[in-house]
């Protein structure tokens, strides 16, 4: 059904140039990101694989079944050796050679200083507007890469919300724009 | 010309490069979220194609279970179904396993 969705998703977005598509190496995403780029008219966009858009690693949990739990009264280790991989609670708290949310929001942030920035910088240098540029990635790494984006904001006015619980192939869009001061 | 008071932000404008070593400030907006209306004829189609199951499955149970329930509250794919256009979810998760949830359906339909 991805399958489908993708297809959907970029025949959606057909009549949309975008200049780059950036995406996260893992088959999941890449899949997605390969019928947004094929559904491109040409000039084709840039394609561009970096792990740095992998969702959230949850190490020795990888691939376990979860265990839902809201409220935890008992240790996270104590858990693991029984073979239970509870939801992690907090920003700081990870399974071993996984990432926490803490850690994944610093990689959203290189994400987003060494490959959306650069986007934005060069527009800038060139006078363009209206620049699109595709990200396709996973759940969780996205909702960080927007809170981070958003917290450079100039405009601190802007609500932020939950961007958690995105679904397949949905898509979300942020505009960024340059604001010049002119003093005189 | 500039028409605008001092210190009074002004966009950038299309086709007039701005010097970016003055680090520029960046406005962001999200103007949409979780969008996902080019999916919507594909959950048409589904629920058609599930439809579809479920008329001949009861059919078949008319058929086969005279008096019987042959009803498809009882249907175990009806729960499938609610998990593929839902995720799963009816009701909003607590804070912490809404994490778990994204990380479970983003790993749900994995291309192979």
């Amino acid at each position: 059904m991805l399958a489908q969705q993708a297809r959907a998703l970029g025949k959606f977005f057909a009549d949309t140039r975008f200049t780059t598509i950036h995406t996260s190496d893992l088959k999941r995403a890449s899949g997605t990101a390969q019928a947004l780029y094929d559904a491109q008219k040409d000039p084709k966009p840039i394609f561009d694989s970096s792990e740095l858009l992998r969702e959230q690693h949850f190490g020795v949990a990888e691939g376990k079944p979860w265990t839902y739990s809201s409220g935890r009264s008992v240790n996270l280790e104590e858990e693991m050796v029984k073979g239970v991989y509870p939801t992690l609670h907090g920003s700081d708290e990870k399974f071993p050679g996984g990432e926490s949310i803490n850690d994944l929001g610093q990689r959203a942030h290189r994400a987003i200083t060494t490959l959306l920035l650069p986007h934005v910088w060069q527009a800038a240098k060139e006078g363009k507007s209206g620049v699109h540029v595709a990200v396709v990635g996973h759940g969780l790494c996205i909702s960080q890469m927007i809170s981070g984006l958003l917290k450079m904001s100039a405009n601190q006015a802007i609500g932020i919300v939950d961007y958690r619980g995105l679904l397949n192939t949905a898509w979300t869009r942020l505009v960024i724009e340059i604001e010049v001061r002119i003093i005189r | 010309m500039v028409s605008v008071p001092a210190n009074i932000p002004q966009g950038a404008q299309e086709g007039r490069p701005i010097d970016v070593d003055q680090q520029p400030l960046l406005v962001m907006r999200v103007t949409d979220v979780n969008r996902h209306s080019h999916t919507d004829n594909i959950v048409r189609d589904t629920i058609a194609m599930f439809l579809l199951h479920l008329i001949t499955l009861n059919l078949t149970c008319q058929i086969r279970q005279k008096g019987g329930i042959g009803s498809t509250a009882y249907d175990e794919k009806q729960q499938d179904i609610r998990k593929a256009f839902f995720g799963g979810i009816t009701e909003p998760l607590p804070d912490s396993d809404v994490r778990a949830h994204d990380k479970v359906t983003d790993e749900e339909n994995i291309i192979e």
